[in-house]
């Protein structure tokens, strides 16, 4: 239904049907109510009148998964018991999905009702339940088996360590005895790292896993061959405790980083908690409590003052002022009324109010930020991948040294092989730079939660890096800077009206029209409580405005060109008009009867918080840039109000894109700050994305950065916190190599000489773990970020 | 009298329901769909190739 007429058409349509006594409808809530005598005509009748009347009657669909079928006979069992059902139009029940399809008429069966049905013919209704995030069961699983793992290396590592230390049997029995604990440790903890080499081997590269491989191999063979072969390395002390605890330091720092993992997105789950854990359902025509997963959409939830929403959805009933600070950070509570959209999470204030549920589980605005948060943890920032290459070109040269620091030992000094051997398991040990791949993931892991806490979604790792070396941000005007709908600022009547007269009588001449300059002058005309009656005529008048007849006279409304068409002198109104038009106010003329009666002018405002925001930015060094439409003077206004120095006007939306790239063939680093929707290829041109919008918007897809909230504050937190991200990631890499690099000359007993103490393989893998962690919780100091403002 | 550019019908411009200004000229018409079609291409009508005669769809019927 489109208009009145269609109402009309349909309520005509249905008079006309025998046995209906009285058919209203209403246009508003799109329903039709039919009162109708069901002994001349029934309700297949009525529908079929509507359609062929050439309008829709809506039924609503669920599926529903029904248990304790066992036959097909029981399909057809419920079937009937449901078609039977007024309201129920038609209900197929798919025997060997376990499924109902039924399409219904909520308005005549509740989705309550029809599970009664249901389950009253003897079936139960399987609701369905939210799915743990696969990703947060992969890592559960993957702590559990490090766990285990841990715990048989460490059962398997000790004894020898009492073996080799209290030495209760003859040499070589004890030998053996290390032997057979150590091939489990050796073969099965160390499993995963042979896996790697040969990968990395296949791809020609070397990794961690190769420098481990390598390590613990070398020490294992070594001590395999004394322990079966004594006479070859007469007296020599086996390695088997340095392989094994080597295996176990390295599953302990992978258990630990798994773990940081797990904490670090901390913040998704306090996301996650916000939700509501309850939900006040109407079934069977009561009111009854139910866990959150068991709302499904169609539901009518209820939810008193001070009460949590649960799920997102249509308000149906009631009037309330609702918190959404969870989702926009708005803390001004927002008026809801019959017909708005809710959201999920959000607190309901100040009076009760009943919706229905439209989006449920997965499908929430809530469940959509944790999924958007979700990814960006999983992309990899350029400076990992730099990382990566480094080593790739470390691990070769790491063994290297080893080599060549234990033949140097051997020959030149002239040590012991035992000793040259011990040297090179040392050296490729202390080196391994695991804490070089968990120097960035674990940075931006903690970033990216902060960003999320703060109503800044963080989308991938580049953004982060790319914000770093931020020098240019560009905004777009138009509903980023400014809040994108015009207000009226000025009424300037002339002498022989009124302001209010003037306002009152544009308010009428606008009143049709569907232009957004009349929109603004209606508002006005509606705060101040003007009564604003239609005109009798009313013509739009595309590029010079709109004249109307009303009371019988004329009003004209619009620019200096209408006026002219209408030989009216504007002399008086002049130079007021060039005035308002250099402070980027659109004005416009009005004329009664023949007469010109004064002008009123629209504008575009600023949002609170703009000025501010550029303020903040020019402070950190920023290059401030605003881009629009508009035309220069209009643009400069507005940029001499916020502070922007330099502006880009005139230019056309396809242009933006075009505009960011030569900012960019100037060498800088560009972020466009946009609304999302026509900026969006500019967006994406832009080397950071910045989307402004609420969290509904389809915005969210389109840039790098989301901010939540509709405050450009924002964007300066955004920066600082990628840079604290950053800072953090370049402190991480430091405390990689610096662990890699300082032990690298110890390990290869350089300082022997001096100290006599030669470097023992088992505190290089010590050192290595406590590399990891060092790095892991650097990572964790970023959770203190707060945004500086 | 002027003419409706769209539909060829005579329209009295005091009493005219539909008018619109071009180039700072006003035209005049007998129904709102004369009016769309002529703001949509005012050149095509100007120019006088648009104009349908009794056949245009404007509703009035040419009267």
């Amino acid at each position: 239904m489109t208009c009145i007429n269609c109402a009309h058409t349909i309520e005509k349509a249905l008079s006309k049907l025998n046995g209906i006594t009285q058919a209203t409808v209403n246009l508003a809530a799109e329903k039709a109510i039919v009162n109708y005598n069901p002994d001349i005509v029934d309700q297949k009748a009525i529908e079929e009148t509507i359609t062929g009347a050439g309008y829709k009657v809506i039924h609503e669909k669920i599926n529903l998964q029904v248990g304790g079928m066992t036959c097909v006979n029981c399909a057809k069992t419920i079937e009937k018991a449901l078609n039977s059902r007024e309201g129920v139009y038609n209900a197929t029940v798919v025997f060997a999905a376990e499924k109902v399809a039924v399409e219904y008429n909520p308005d005549q069966i509740s989705l309550a009702a029809i599970k009664k049905v249901i389950q009253d013919v003897g079936y139960t209704v399987v609701e369905p339940k939210p799915q743990e995030g696969a990703e947060d069961k992969a890592r559960k699983h993957h702590i559990q088996r490090l766990k285990l793992l841990l715990t048989a290396s460490i059962s398997l590592t000790v004894p020898i360590i009492a073996l080799m230390w209290l030495s209760p049997l003859p040499m070589e029995q004890t030998n053996i005895l290390m032997f057979l604990l150590a091939t489990p440790v050796q073969f099965v903890m160390g499993w995963p790292f042979y896996v790697g080499t040969y990968k990395g081997l296949k791809n020609k590269t070397a990794n961690m896993d190769t420098l481990i491989a390598m390590g613990t191999s070398t020490a294992y063979i070594y001590s395999t061959v004394v322990t079966f072969s004594p006479k070859l390395f007469p007296n020599a002390a086996v390695f088997f405790d340095t392989a094994t605890m080597i295996m176990t330091f390295i599953l302990l720092g992978k258990l630990l980083d798994a773990i940081a993992k797990g904490r670090t997105s901390e913040a998704i789950r306090k996301i996650m908690g916000l939700q509501a854990k309850v939900a006040r359902i109407i079934r069977n025509d009561q009111e009854i409590e139910v866990p959150i997963d068991e709302v499904i959409v169609g539901d009518i939830v209820i939810v008193h003052p001070g009460e949590k929403i649960p799920v997102d959805g249509t308000v149906i009933e009631g009037y309330s002022g609702v918190d959404e600070k969870v989702i926009t950070g708005e803390s001004i509570p927002v008026e809801k009324k019959v017909g708005d959209q809710i959201v999920g999470a959000t607190i309901n204030k100040t009076g009760m109010l009943k919706f229905r549920a439209t989006k449920v589980g997965k499908d929430t605005v809530l469940a959509q930020i944790i999924n958007l948060v979700e990814d960006a943890l999983t992309s990899k920032a350029p400076v990992q991948r730099i990382a990566d290459v480094a080593s790739g070109y470390f691990v070769p040269v790491i063994i290297f040294t080893a080599t060549l620091s234990a033949l140097a030992w051997y020959f030149l000094v002239g040590e012991s092989f035992i000793f040259a051997l011990t040297v090179f398991i040392a050296v490729v040990v202390v080196a391994c730079p695991c804490a070089l791949g968990l120097a960035t993931p674990t940075a931006i892991m903690v970033g990216v939660g902060k960003g999320a806490e703060n109503g800044i979604l963080i989308k991938s790792g580049e953004a982060l890096e790319a914000v770093y070396k931020l020098k240019t941000v560009v905004f777009d005007k138009t509903g980023t800077l400014t809040k994108g709908e015009p207000e009226v600022t000025e009424i300037h009547p002339n002498k022989t009206f009124t302001e209010e007269q003037l306002l009152q009588l544009a308010a009428v001449a606008e009143k049709n029209s569907e232009h957004p300059l009349g929109a603004a002058i209606l508002k006005k005309a509606k705060e101040k409580g003007l009564k604003v009656e239609d005109p009798e005529l009313f013509n739009a008048l595309p590029g010079y405005g709109v004249e109307v007849t009303y009371q019988g006279g004329t009003i004209l409304l619009g620019n200096r060109k209408l006026m002219e068409a209408n030989n009216l002198e504007i002399d008086n109104l002049e130079a007021e008009m060039t005035k308002l038009e250099e402070a980027g106010k659109t004005a416009m003329l009005i004329a009664v009867n023949g007469q010109v009666a004064g002008l009123i002018a629209v504008a575009d405002t600023l949002k609170e918080n703009s000025a501010e925001a550029v303020a903040k930015l020019k402070q950190m060094g920023l290059e401030v840039i605003m881009i629009t439409g508009d035309n220069q003077r209009t643009a400069n206004a507005i940029a001499s109000q916020i502070g922007v120095s330099r502006v880009l006007a005139e230019v056309l939306p396809s242009e933006k894109a075009s505009e960011i790239k030569r900012l960019q063939a100037e060498n800088k680093v560009v972020a466009m700050v946009g609304d999302g929707i026509n900026d969006a290829p500019a967006l994406a041109q832009a080397n950071i994305g910045i989307a402004v919008g609420s969290g509904t918007d389809i915005a969210m897809e389109t840039g790098d950065i989301v901010l939540i909230k509709n405050d450009l504050r924002d964007v300066v937190v955004a920066i600082q916190l990628s840079r604290a991200t950053m800072k953090k990631i370049r402190q991480n890499l430091f405390w990689a190599f610096f662990y890699n690099v300082a032990l690298i000359p110890l390990a290869a007993g350089a300082f022997y000489p001096i100290l006599h103490v030669l470097f023992n393989p088992v505190y290089a893998a010590a050192a290595m773990a406590s590399s990891s962690v060092t790095v892991v919780s650097n990572a964790s100091l970023l959770r203190r970020f707060k945004p500086k403002l | 009298m002027a003419k409706d550019l769209v539909c060829g019908m005579d329209v009295d411009e005091k009493a005219a329901k539909y008018k619109t200004l071009y180039n700072g000229k006003y035209y005049y018409f007998c129904a709102a769909g004369c009016k769309k079609s002529f703001e949509s291409n005012p050149q095509l009508y100007l120019s006088g190739a648009g104009s349908k005669g009794h056949n245009c769809s404007c509703g009035c019927g040419g009267h």
